[in-house]
């Protein structure tokens, strides 16, 4: 079965455009095509930013603590990584994502330029590749 | 979605429940049995949850989510440097 952790930015994706393609990644993990892991820094990442008041036009506070519980439910929560990243990302704050995809052995899935221009070096994938190559 | 056939075995007076509130709202024991065990299993929380949502352009949520993202690391680090 793969194994897969959803940065925050596609998981942000996912919870606001239900109809896309970080959706259907989501999806997927719901009906048991792959395990999604998920991490109390990642959720933290991931709630912190879907309260920030931009995003109110699109879900309330309690559709946030509603997805947040939902994404505990499904996923497996594994230990933030505690070791430095294989390799340093464009972007530091998105180094602990490589760091815990090592820790894991598992797919990273993004959105995100700086994370997807370490293909090849990193198991890192757009949610369209994840989909059409991993699953 | 294709159904499967089980056979269960269940308590009697959980299986008069069952039979009592499929009267009670005109469905099949069947249907009362899955929809229980889906709200149980929470196979529904998340078509739920994007059923309450104000759906956003995938493009314009794409973008926003990355943007705030960015600017919610950006106000950590400053907060951290401070």
């Amino acid at each position: 079965m793969p194994r897969a952790i959803l940065e925050p930015g596609v998981l942000v994706s996912a919870l606001i455009t239900p109809t896309g393609t970080a959706a259907k990644v989501l999806r997927a993990a719901r009906e048991g095509n792959f395990d999604l892991l998920v991490s109390r820094l990642l959720l933290d990442e991931l709630e912190t930013v879907l309260r920030r008041d931009k995003f109110r036009r699109y879900l309330d506070l309690d559709d946030v603590s509603a997805g947040i519980r939902l994404l505990l439910d499904e996923g497996q929560l594994v230990e933030d990584p505690d070791g430095p990243p294989p390799l340093r990302c464009a972007d530091p704050a998105d180094d602990y994502l490589i760091a815990l995809a090592r820790q894991e052995e598992a797919a990273l899935v993004s959105g995100d330029r700086h994370l997807l221009d370490l293909a090849g070096k990193i198991p890192v994938f757009s949610p369209s590749e994840f989909l059409a190559e991993q699953l | 979605m294709p159904k499967a056939r089980t056979t269960v075995t269940l308590d009697e007076d959980v299986f008069r429940a069952v039979k009592i509130k499929a009267a009670r709202t005109g469905k099949r024991d069947s249907e009362v049995i899955e929809e229980s065990l889906r709200r149980d299993l929470g196979l529904d929380a998340l078509a739920q949850l994007w059923a309450k949502v104000t759906p956003a352009p995938e493009d314009e949520g794409l973008k926003l989510a990355y943007d705030e993202l960015h600017a919610m690391r950006e106000e950590r680090r400053a907060e951290g440097d401070s």
